[in-house]
């Protein structure tokens, strides 16, 4: 357990495992390897890139994800827990629409303006 | 590194405030508000569509058939039909009631001996028995209901199915089948708690080859279906959130935004559904807060005839203390 004892724990180890399973699928799909969630989830990604991806690219990472954690607090809270649910914890639409008791189409509808309002919110930050 | 892996990277640095609130539903479903006097049950709407209006003296019941008084509001939706409500109260002490929506262009309803029953309004003699009851039992659990469901199907249809999770509803589902042949009777007993320690009972009958009309029909009104109680009381704006729900969905379809006009934002992104013969299977409401929401989505789940389903997405924003649609998005 780290010296500051994180508030949310589930999170906080959700966080260790999260970036472990990547670090896994990136060997994985160098050995071209896929399936599963994540493949869907970083293909729906791609509507995210601003206009210029050579821009995209001189972003700092650091700075994406100061970036990408303003704008999910811009989200409504429960466009924002789909969001995450969907693009943090790869999880299945349909499983989302049971969790919250929404149909499917309403949780795709909700990704899909969200994933057009981070892109916007990309290239008004400079991601031009 | 792709920027789509980037990007998903750069999501795993969320707060975990956030995280933490996802894991937990912030949605809950939201119940008709009911005043006092109006303990709205059973919404039949002509179409699938609904718009309240004002209440009228209760209708008469039917000689010989209904012990328990049902009241009817009537109803209007634009073009697209009448409407009709009815309030029927299971017991008195316990005010168990539910919602649904009926289709009653091809329906008719009433209550013999205690018991809902939809029946096609089509001449059915020489078929089979097609119809959708609804009955209430108190003191009962879901699962218990369910395995004597299932004893008394056993007496009736040569294969019962085990109690199992329905998919359509929260509760259980029990079935019965009398064979493979076109006219052999089919079953299916939805059993749904009533959330006071009763049951509801849902049991849909139809013959084989009516299985995707009449069958999927009665399927849509049971997804519909929504016990509520007395004590389910919603703020104003909830109030309000399905009052210009009841007036959109009728005007979305049947094309005659003209009458909402005011309810609509500036810029509102517009898709129309198709007109006619459509079957509503769910209605769901979300907000991003139960306390002081800032928007909203309404989703209608419908489909023609047997086809498979489409949704009529409706956002809307809260500003300024009125509701506002923002989007009406049409998804196959």
């Amino acid at each position: 357990m780290p010296i500051h004892r994180p508030q949310y724990l589930g999170a906080f180890l959700g966080k260790i495992t999260r970036r472990a399973a990547c670090s896994r699928l990136t060997a994985s799909r160098a050995e071209k390897r896929g399936g599963g969630e994540l493949p869907l989830v970083l293909d729906e990604l791609t509507e995210c890139l601003p206009c210029s991806p050579s821009a995209a690219q001189a972003v700092e990472d650091a700075e994406l994800a100061q970036m990408v954690n303003r704008f999910l607090h811009t989200l409504p809270a429960q466009a924002c827990n789909i969001f995450l649910r969907r693009y943090w914890y790869a999880e299945p639409t349909a499983d989302i629409a049971r969790r919250y008791r929404m149909t499917p189409g309403a949780v795709k509808t909700s990704l899909h303006r969200s994933r057009e309002k981070l892109r916007r919110y990309l290239e008004k930050e400079g991601i031009l | 590194m792709t920027w789509e892996e980037r990007l998903f990277l750069a999501l795993g640095e969320a707060d975990e405030s956030l995280l933490h609130r996802s894991q937990h539903p912030a949605r809950r479903r939201l119940w008709l508000p009911l005043a006092a006097a109006a303990a709205c049950l059973v919404l039949v709407a002509a179409g699938l569509l609904y718009l309240r209006q004002d209440v009228r003296p209760p209708a008469p019941v039917t000689p010989g058939t209904a012990e328990t008084p049902v009241q009817t509001l009537y109803l209007s939706g634009g073009n697209v039909g009448s409407f009709t409500l009815h309030q029927l109260r299971w017991d008195t002490d316990t005010s168990a009631d539910f919602i649904l929506y009926v289709d009653e262009t091809h329906y008719r309803q009433t209550v013999k001996d205690g018991v809902y029953t939809i029946e096609p309004l089509a001449d059915m003699s020489g078929l089979p028995l097609c119809s959708l009851e609804i009955s209430h039992q108190v003191g009962i659990t879901v699962e218990d209901a369910a395995a004597l469901a299932a004893e008394t199907l056993r007496a009736s249809y040569a294969t019962v199915s085990e109690p199992a999770n329905a998919s359509i509803i929260e509760g259980l589902l029990v079935t019965g089948s009398n064979g493979t042949a076109w006219d052999d009777t089919q079953a299916e007993v939805y059993l749904v708690g009533d959330r006071q320690g009763g049951v509801f009972i849902l049991v849909s009958r139809y013959f084989l080859e009516a299985a995707e009309g009449h069958g999927s029909r009665f399927a849509d009104m049971i997804s519909t279906f929504q016990p509520v109680t007395a004590e389910d009381v919603g703020p104003a704006w909830l109030t309000e959130l399905r009052s210009l729900g009841d007036q959109l969905i009728p005007a979305i379809f049947s094309n005659d935004l003209a009458s909402v006009a005011d309810a609509l934002a500036e810029n509102a992104l517009i898709d129309l559904p198709p007109e006619a013969g459509l079957s509503v299977s769910a209605i769901d409401y979300t907000t991003d807060s139960d306390q002081i929401p800032t928007s909203a989505a309404i989703s209608v789940r419908f489909r023609q005839l047997e086809d498979s389903y489409d949704y009529l997405t409706i956002e809307l924003s809260y500003t300024e203390g009125r509701w506002l649609v923002t989007a009406i998005l049409l998804e196959k």
